[in-house]
């Protein structure tokens, strides 16, 4: 007896002897359909292989020392350039000082004309005007009796229109348009402020600002800080010559916290929705002593691709988080962008109070006081959100899933195909009898 | 009569019907051949396994369907999205002071004052009569008032049960939007406490809920009267606290708490985290699981796009268009709550504060049901595993026990306890398959369980699966169940002839090896069982050389060879104890092998005979 049948004993897959077998035609158009819907699953199987899924993680945000940008594009429609400030303060309520920032001014024709931009000049953040530099080195500027301010270019004089406004605003003097004063006259400020009077203005830019709770407003006026209080020129923004006066009327074309996401970025990750809940927003008042406020609390949110190196992202956010132009913050790399997301709460006011019985809440009532303007208080949230892009299937659960397509569909076509046999065996006997 | 016989035997039959259609090409691409019914055994025990394997299927696809009723619930969270401008409060609390001298306000963030106090009903109460109704509600069921600071199993699985969405969704549907009513005052009971009770809309920022003292915390306008201090008692009960559309039904953390002082200075301050919460029964997430933010349904309150009005002036504050009240989808707030509470010097401000934030993470409780073909796909796939597992639990089993019987014989050569022919070269044996080992109660399977499972060509050692396409000439073999006419079968390449076994059933015993002979037709019978009912049965193996032509019976030779019986034992019934070792009667075989003395005993016998 040959070695090799002695083993054939031991075959648990007992093959049935080919003569015992029936092959029918049923059975043949049953096994290609099966062959074409394996063929088809497994190419279902393949594309899920292969799909990229984001997934969202919600975890605790451990970064320290982080910055953040912000980007802001708002229009004014109804308030000069020359009136507005941009004033950027953290949670005490100082100014956020030595910024990296990138914002401009846009001045806009009137609102009858249209709103066309005009000029657009870069703004000074909580900056030095120099335009006193031309003049005599021995050259010092009345205070008008007022105390000269600290930062002054020359200490102890007010060279310059703007340090007259800085020092009459720290003595609480409103300042006007500063006719009389020998330095506004010469700057022309007056004439300045009157010529765009009608005009509009829109805001656009970055500011970098440490990632710690804190507050941006636009409002009129030269700001200053005396003692704990914030103080605006508020005298040139209720005191004009335009009918109806400025108002705080504004549109929000965009405001977003960190790197926009770019378009194939959006299209790529399912969340379409990761929107910014205040692009495309406007809010009107015909009351200038009017106050816009809005509560956005902010959730960092970081993208992350496949592909991803954890070294180059670290290594890149570490040695250029604080030299990189404004706008390219956030991008790290391989497509990696740190970036946030936030809620926003929107609340208005008028500066004299009152109750909000308009809105059908009478009990309601606000503050009096204040500093017309649009202001955003942010708060950082602890929790952070990580879509990771991943591929659910590993290589061999692939492999598993083809198995399983074809097992399962072979079982089901067997069953099917033993059914038919089965029915047509019964048929034939029920025409025997 | 002869007709229906012929339609009976070739009907229906498919491989007379299917050879004439133009499918029938096709038939080679079956690769599920069906046994022939005559080749599939049923024991009993194999029975009594498929009603096991069915009483499994059965209960598995039972709880299935459950968990497909029930549904998952998945947790989802997002940022929330659209500008928010409000939040409703709804409070229910009694405090151990008169109404008059309670201030009611709401300072939030914005800056906004909110006299609370305005819009929420106040109702002049008895605290005695809150006292005992829920001391006495305390008896009957202790998780129905709690103190702060007290923890209570059933009270904290209430609340777990309150996140989730069938059990939200129940509350929702109980309905029931109002304040219960305040009990009236009995005899002889004088009003000394206030019940502080409503809703109010604040502002959706950080703010600061409080109840203080009249004329204490506040510049008031106009005169008050400054209240005597003695008066000061801020035990409250909070019977319900909650943010969001109002559910008196839901539990959340402070309703139902008790926090009582005996002194006039006290402060309770409460913080509480406003978690936006979403409990829904629509699909949120896509294919994959992960959320689909377009279908998260929108609270009512929110913005999501700028509306205009008919004067064309854009208004933000309106109900959100796009959210549509259904009873699927509930919005509510949950809160963690910490507190504190401390008596107070006298120049600080008592009364009980209640400091809320919100947080910006949205939380999506969803629960869904997964589509009718998933569960049936997945019910499928539990029949199919388990028949997998019974049968891969059963192979094993075969291979084990084939193993045990078959071992001894792989050592001891040529021990074999079976039926062997050896015919022109074929050696044919009939082994008997584990599962049909045959005992005394099963006596009635003796004809259907030797199967012919080995067929082996001793010269040449062709195995019979490679017949076709080989050059060697080999025998196929057929077994007849029918003991009738051999199918016709198309003449085959390399088939060097049929053999057809017929087995069958004689009344009295035989003897082991019989050999019959008719005049010059001699009749091979190779005797399988030698029962102890008397009955036997009978192996007769004829074989004719080429294809057999049914038409043509003269052409047809039919050869009856002679068929050697190996095995030496009869009674099978105890089929591995009795093994013995079969005579090594080479001989014998060669014999058989050698085509002239073969031809000898060749004889033309007509085939029905």
């Amino acid at each position: 007896m040959p070695a090799k049948s002695r083993f054939t004993r031991l075959d648990a897959f007992t093959k049935t002897v080919e003569d015992a077998r029936v092959r029918t035609t049923s059975g043949g158009i049953v096994t290609l359909a099966s062959l074409l819907v394996v063929v088809y699953l497994i190419w279902g199987e393949w594309t899920d292989y292969r799909r990229i899924l984001v997934q969202p993680e919600l975890i605790v945000d451990k970064g320290r020392g982080e910055k953040m940008e912000i980007h802001l594009n708002m229009t004014f429609p109804r308030v000069p350039c020359e009136l507005l400030t941009l004033d950027v303060m953290d949670v005490s309520g100082e100014q956020q000082t030595g910024v990296a920032h990138g914002v401009e001014k846009v001045r806009l024709t009137p609102v009858a004309e249209g709103s066309m931009p005009i000029e657009r000049t870069s703004l000074a953040l909580h900056a030095q005007d120099d335009s006193a530099k031309h003049m005599d080195p021995d050259y010092c500027g009345s205070c008008y009796s007022a105390p000269a301010p600290a930062n002054a270019q020359k200490s102890g004089c007010c060279n310059t229109c703007d340090e007259v406004r800085e020092a009459y605003a720290s003595n609480s003097w409103s300042f006007g348009k500063g006719e009389g004063v020998e330095q506004c006259e010469r700057e022309g400020y007056g004439e300045k402020l009157d010529a765009q009077r009608k005009e509009g203005c829109r805001i656009e830019g970055g500011v970098r600002v440490n990632k710690v709770v804190g507050n941006f407003h636009i409002a009129p006026g030269r700001s200053f800080s005396n003692g704990n209080m914030h103080v605006h020129d508020l005298n040139n923004y209720f005191d004009t010559p335009v009918e109806g006066g400025h108002t705080f009327s504004h549109e929000i074309h965009e405001l977003h916290f960190g790197p926009k996401l770019p378009a194939d970025v959006v299209d790529k990750w399912s969340d379409h929705h990761h929107d910014n809940p205040l692009d495309g927003t406007s809010q009107q008042t015909d009351d200038p002593a009017f106050n816009f406020m809005y509560f956005v609390k902010v959730v960092s949110t970081s993208f992350i691709p496949l592909g991803w190196d954890a070294k180059l992202s670290s290594s890149i956010h570490t040695a250029y988080q604080d030299i990189v132009p404004i706008g390219t913050h956030g991008y790290l790399g391989h497509g990696t962008i740190e970036t946030h997301q936030y809620s926003v709460t929107s609340h208005k006011r008028s500066l004299r109070g009152g109750n909000d019985a308009a809105e059908g809440h009478k009990e309601r009532l606000h503050a009096r006081d204040g500093i017309p303007g649009v202001f955003f208080s942010y708060d950082i949230s602890p929790m952070k959100v990580i879509n990771r892009e991943a591929r659910p299937k590993t290589f061999t659960g692939f492999l598993t899933g083809i198995c399983a397509v074809i097992g399962g569909t072979l079982t089901v076509a067997a069953a099917i195909d033993r059914g038919v046999y089965e029915g047509s065996t019964r048929l034939k006997k029920l025409h025997q009898r | 009569m002869a007709h229906m016989n012929g339609f009976a035997k070739h009907g229906l039959d498919d491989d007379s019907f299917s050879e004439k259609s133009a499918l029938s090409g096709l038939r080679t691409f079956d690769a599920f051949p069906k046994t022939k019914p005559s080749y599939t055994s049923a024991s009993r025990r194999g029975g009594q396994w498929t009603l096991l394997v069915l009483v499994i299927c059965s209960v598995l696809t039972f709880s299935e369907l459950r968990a497909w009723w029930i549904g998952v619930e998945t947790q989802h969270f997002s940022v929330e999205r659209g500008v928010s401008h409000e939040l409703q409060m709804n409070l229910d609390i009694v405090v151990a002071m008169q109404c008059k001298d309670l201030h009611v306000n709401v300072q939030d963030a914005a800056g906004d004052r909110i006299l609370a106090g305005d819009l929420l009903t106040k109702h002049e109460t008895s605290w005695q009569l809150w006292t005992d109704k829920i001391s006495k509600k305390r008896r009957r069921d202790h998780q129905a008032y709690q103190l702060l600071h007290e923890e209570n199993a059933e009270r904290m699985q209430a609340e777990e049960e309150d996140q989730h969405v069938g059990h939200v969704l129940g509350h929702m549907r109980e309905g029931g939007k109002k304040f219960p009513k305040t009990p009236k005052l009995r005899k002889g009971e004088h009003a000394d406490s206030c019940r502080i009770f409503g809703s109010l809309e604040g502002n959706k920022v950080q703010g600061d809920f409080h109840i203080t003292a009249r004329g204490h915390g506040y510049m008031e306008w106009g005169y008050q009267q400054h209240l005597d201090h003695t008066t000061f008692n801020f035990s409250h009960y909070v019977n319900e606290l909650s943010f969001g559309p109002h559910y008196p039904s839901l539990l959340n953390p402070l309703d139902k708490t008790i926090s009582t002082t005996p002194s006039h200075f006290h402060k309770f301050q409460y913080y509480l985290s406003i978690v936006p919460t979403i409990f829904t029964k629509r699909r949120v997430s896509t294919k994959s699981g992960s959320l689909d933010p377009a279908a998260i349904p929108q609270p009512p309150t929110l913005d999501l796009v700028p509306v205009k009005d008919k004067d064309g002036k854009e208004v933000l504050h309106v109900l959100n268009q796009l959210s549509r009240a259904d009873s699927k989808t509930l919005f509510t707030n949950q809160y963690a709550a910490t507190s504190q509470s401390r008596e107070v010097p006298d120049n600080t401000v008592p009364g009980i504060f209640f400091k809320y934030d919100i947080e910006p993470i949205l939380l999506i409780v969803a629960e869904q049901r997964s589509s009718f073909l998933a569960l049936v796909i997945s019910v499928w796939q539990h029949y199919k595993s388990t028949f997998e597992t019974y049968g891969a639990l059963i192979s094993p089993f075969v291979l084990l026990k084939a193993v045990i019987y078959e071992f001894p014989s792989l050592l001891m050569e040529k021990e074999f306890n079976g039926v062997e022919y050896v015919l022109k070269g074929i050696r044919l044996r009939e082994v008997p398959s584990p599962f049909c080992s045959i005992t005394e109660e099963d006596r009635t399977e003796v004809t259907t369980c030797p199967h012919l499972t080995e067929v082996a060509l001793d010269a040449g050692a062709l195995s019979p699966d490679v017949m076709e396409g080989t050059e060697t000439p080999t025998w196929k073999v057929t077994e007849d169940s029918q003991g009738g006419l051999p199918p016709p079968h198309a003449p085959k390449k390399n088939v060097y002839g049929e053999c057809i076994l017929r087995r069958s059933r004689v009344p009295e015993p035989l003897p082991p090896m019989s050999t019959n002979s008719t005049g010059q037709n001699l009749e091979e019978v190779a005797v399988l069982t030698s029962g102890e009912d008397g009955h036997s049965e009978r192996c007769n193996i004829s074989c004719t050389e080429g294809s057999p032509v049914p038409e043509d019976k003269s052409s047809a030779q039919l050869r009856q060879s002679q068929v050697k019986r190996t095995r030496q034992d009869s009674a099978r019934s105890t089929v591995p104890a009795k093994r013995t070792k079969i005579d090594d009667d080479q001989s014998l075989a060669t014999v058989n092998m050698d085509g002239d003395i073969i031809k000898e005993q060749d004889s033309e016998i007509q085939i029905n005979s």
